[in-house]
C-alpha cells in the first residue's frame, strides 16, 4: 500500500487569520457552538490551551487569547474545497478531519521516487486553492498511520516519506500519546512509563491484548509500523438508531442517557476495537406531551469511550433544557470516524522543553539568596511534575530553593 | 452679629465633643475636611465582594484578616486572590506564601490558577520564624502579596509582632492576608492571643461561612459561601457577599447574588 497524508495544520484558526490581518499574529482559539474550544491556534496551546476546553479554562492559561466563533458553513466549504482538490487525482480519498485526509497511491506509484513529484504537484495544488496561509504537511508511507505521523512531524509546506525500511527507526522515539487509543488508555501507557512508540512497540502481544483489548493489539500492529487499515473513500455507512424506552416518565435527563448509554455500549466497543469513535450524534427525546425535541451534538475528536461521551451529551442536555417529561430518547449516529491523535502539538511545539524551562525559571531567586543565610533553607517553589497522576498527593510537589544559594 | 457669633462657638463647643468623644475624623469642618488619600487594593475577582470590602478587594499597604472554619472556603478565596494579584501585576508577579501547616497542596494552587512559577513557598518551623521571615520578605519589596496561613497560633509574643508588621506594610505595595482558623473559647484564651491582636491591627477583617454545596445529578460541583466584613475602615461592616466556587478540573469562581 501507499498512502499519502495531507494534513493542514490548525485548518479553522487558518480559515480566521486568512479572512482577518488583525488575527495573523498572538494567540487565537476557535469557538464551538456550546462554547467550548473547538481549536487552539500554535501560540496558544504553547500556553497549555488545548481544544475541548471551555473558555474560562483557556482564559486562565491564556489571557491574552482571543476567541472567535466558528463558522460551520464557511469551514464546510473550504473543507469541500480541500477534499476536492484531493479527489482531483482521480485516487481513492478518505477524509479525517478538517484540513485532513488520506490519499491512496497504490495504484500510480510503486517507489519513493515516484511519490516526490505527484506530493509535490498536490501540495502546490492545495496551495493555490487555499491560499499561503492553509499550506498542507505531507506524509507518506506504506500505512496510514506512520503517514500520519509523518505528516505531523513537518512544518506546512514540507513532505516527509518514510520508506518501508526506515518505519521502525522513524516511529521509535515518537510520542506514544500519538497512538489513537482513548484518553485513559494512554493515560494507562503513561503510568506504565511507556513514552514512545518504540517502548509501546516491544510489549508483547499477549499482554497488550489483554491489557487494552482489541483496540491495543490494532495499535500495536500500528506502532510498529504495520497499519492493516486500508483507505476508505467517502463516507462511512453509519449504524442503527439506538432507542431506549423508560419505564417510567421522568424530568432527569440524566437517567435517560444512562439507560441510553448502557444500549450504545456494544456499538461503543466495536468502535473502539477498529480505533473508530463517534463525531457526530443526533439526539431525539420522546416526550409526554407528545413533542419528539432533537438536539444534534458534534465532537471535538470521534468518541468511543462512554466516560467521555456521557460528559459530552449531558452538557448537551443540559443546555437544551427539554421542557416535561421524558418518556424515552433515541440516539442515530450522523458520522463515525477514525480515532486520531488529539495532542497534535506534542511534535510541533516541543513539549519536552517545557520542563526545561520551568526547571530555569526560579521564583524571586535573588530574594531567595538573600534570605536563605539568615533563615535556612525554608524556601521552596511548587511544581507539578505529574499532573495526571491519580493520587492527587502525587501530582504537585515542593522544590527546596536552598541550592539558590 | 452677636447672634452668629454665639451659634458658631456652639458649634465648635458641639465639634470639639463629637471629637473629643469619638476621634478626630469623626466631624470635621468643611473646610478641614481633607479627601483620605486612595489606596491601592488587589480585586477578590468577586465584584459583589469588592464592592462591600470599602477598599474595592484587599488592600495594599495593610494587613487583611480573612477567617472561617475548616472547608468555608477561605484557602480558595486566598489563592484566588493570589492569582489575581499575579495578573494585575504581570510586572510584578511573585507572590509568597507562608505555610505553617505545611498543607499547601501545588495541585490545587494551581487549580485555583496560581502561576506556580511565580510563587515563593515559605516553610518556617515556628511562627516566630515565620514572622521573621515575613517581615523580611516584605523590606524586600518584591512580592505584590503575601498569604499567610497558621500565623496566628503563635505566643505571647504575637501582639508585638504583629503591631511591627503593621508598620512595615506601609507604603510596601503589597497586600498582607492572614488566614485564622476561629477555635474555641477556652483555647483562644488559653495560648492563642494573636487573633485578637490580628483583628486590631487588620484594615480589613473578613469571615467566611460556607452557605451549601453545589451539587448536580448526585456528584459535588462546588459549594456557595458567605464573606461577611466584620470589620473595615473604610466600608460598612456587618455587609456581605455570597460566592459560588465551582470544580471542574480547575477551580473556578462564578459571580452570584
Amino acid at each position: 500500500m501507499s498512502v499519502l497524508h495531507c494534513n493542514i495544520p490548525d485548518f479553522v484558526s487558518g480559515l480566521l487569520r486568512r479572512g482577518d490581518d488583525a488575527l495573523r499574529e498572538g494567540a487565537l482559539g476557535v469557538l464551538a457552538a456550546d462554547g467550548t474550544l473547538w481549536e487552539a491556534s500554535a501560540e496558544a496551546r504553547a500556553c497549555g490551551v488545548l481544544a475541548g476546553m471551555t473558555t474560562r479554562q483557556a482564559r486562565m492559561r491564556c489571557p491574552d487569547l482571543r476567541l472567535r466563533e466558528i463558522d460551520p458553513a464557511r469551514v464546510a466549504a473550504e473543507q469541500a474545497a480541500f477534499a476536492g482538490v484531493l479527489a482531483q487525482t482521480g485516487l481513492d480519498v478518505e477524509m479525517l478531519v478538517e484540513g485532513a485526509g488520506f490519499v491512496d497511491l497504490s495504484p500510480v506509484t510503486r517507489g519513493i521516487e515516484d511519490v516526490r513529484p505527484l506530493c509535490a504537484d498536490l501540495g502546490r495544488a492545495v496551495r493555490a486553492e487555499l491560499g499561503e496561509a492553509l499550506q498542507p504537511a505531507l506524509g507518506w508511507d506504506s500505512g496510514k498511520f506512520t503517514a500520519q505521523a509523518a505528516a505531523l512531524s513537518v512544518s506546512p509546506g514540507h513532505m516527509r516519506l518514510v520508506p518501508a525500511v526506515e518505519e521502525a527507526r522513524f516511529l521509535g522515539p515518537l510520542p506514544a500519546s500519538l497512538l489513537p487509543l482513548p484518553p485513559l488508555a494512554l493515560m494507562q501507557l503513561r503510568w506504565l512509563g511507556i513514552r514512545t512508540l518504540g517502548d509501546f512497540a516491544r510489549l508483547p502481544v499477549a499482554a497488550t491484548l489483554q491489557r487494552f483489548g482489541p483496540a491495543g493489539k490494532l495499535a500495536l500492529e500500528l506502532a510498529r509500523g504495520h497499519d492493516p487499515r486500508p483507505v476508505r473513500p467517502g463516507p462511512r455507512a453509519v449504524p442503527e438508531p439506538v432507542e431506549v424506552e423508560l419505564d417510567a416518565p421522568t424530568e432527569q435527563p440524566g437517567l435517560a442517557l444512562e439507560a441510553l448509554l448502557r444500549a450504545l455500549a456494544p456499538l461503543l466497543a466495536e468502535l473502539e476495537a477498529r480505533l473508530e469513535g463517534v463525531r457526530g450524534l443526533r439526539l431525539e427525546g420522546r416526550m409526554l406531551e407528545g413533542t419528539r425535541p432533537q438536539l444534534s451534538c458534534t465532537f471535538v475528536t470521534p468518541l468511543s469511550d462512554a466516560g467521555a461521551l456521557r460528559e459530552a451529551l449531558s452538557a448537551a442536555l443540559a443546555g437544551a433544557a427539554w421542557p416535561g417529561a421524558l418518556l424515552g430518547l433515541r440516539a442515530s449516529a450522523l458520522q463515525i470516524g477514525e480515532r486520531y491523535p488529539v495532542q497534535l502539538s506534542l511534535l510541533m511545539d516541543g513539549a519536552d522543553s517545557r520542563p526545561a524551562l520551568r526547571e530555569a525559571v526560579r521564583p524571586g531567586e535573588a530574594l531567595v539568596r538573600r534570605l536563605l543565610g539568615r533563615h535556612g533553607a525554608i524556601f521552596y517553589a511548587a511544581e507539578l511534575p505529574d499532573p495526571t497522576h491519580p493520587a492527587l498527593e502525587r501530582r504537585g510537589a515542593l522544590r527546596t530553593l536552598a541550592e539558590a544559594r | 452679629m452677636r447672634g452668629v457669633a454665639d451659634k458658631r462657638q456652639r458649634l465648635q463647643y458641639a465639634v470639639d465633643a463629637l471629637q473629643a468623644r469619638y476621634s478626630v475624623r469623626a466631624a470635621q469642618r468643611g473646610a478641614e475636611w481633607v479627601r483620605a488619600p486612595r489606596v491601592g487594593a488587589i480585586s477578590t475577582g468577586f465584584r459583589s465582594l469588592d464592592a462591600i470590602t470599602g477598599y474595592a478587594g484587599l488592600p495594599l499597604n495593610a494587613i487583611t484578616l480573612l477567617s472561617g472554619p475548616p472547608t468555608s472556603g477561605k484557602h480558595t478565596l486566598a489563592y484566588l486572590c493570589l492569582r489575581q494579584a499575579q495578573v494585575a501585576t504581570p510586572r510584578q508577579p511573585l507572590v509568597a506564601l507562608i505555610d505553617l501547616p505545611g498543607a499547601a497542596d501545588p495541585d490545587y494552587i494551581a487549580r485555583c490558577g496560581v502561576e506556580l512559577a511565580d510563587l515563593l513557598i515559605v516553610r518556617p518551623p515556628t511562627p516566630e520564624a515565620a514572622l521573621g521571615a515575613l517581615a523580611d520578605v516584605l523590606r524586600a519589596r518584591q512580592t505584590r502579596a503575601i498569604l499567610a496561613d497558621g500565623l496566628l497560633d503563635g505566643g505571647a509574643g504575637l501582639p508585638a509582632r504583629l503591631a511591627t508588621l503593621a508598620s512595615l506594610m506601609q507604603n510596601s505595595r503589597c497586600a498582607l492576608l492572614l488566614l485564622d482558623t476561629p477555635r474555641p473559647g477556652w483555647r483562644e484564651w488559653l495560648n492563642a492571643p494573636g487573633r485578637g491582636a490580628a483583628i486590631q491591627q487588620a484594615a480589613l477583617h473578613l469571615e467566611a461561612r460556607r452557605e451549601r454545596w453545589l451539587d448536580y445529578e448526585h456528584s459535588l460541583r462546588g459549594y456557595r459561601a458567605q464573606i461577611r466584613v466584620a470589620r473595615s475602615r473604610r466600608g460598612q461592616a456587618g455587609a456581605s457577599a455570597a460566592i459560588e466556587i465551582v470544580f471542574n478540573g480547575v477551580v473556578r469562581r462564578r459571580e452570584t447574588w
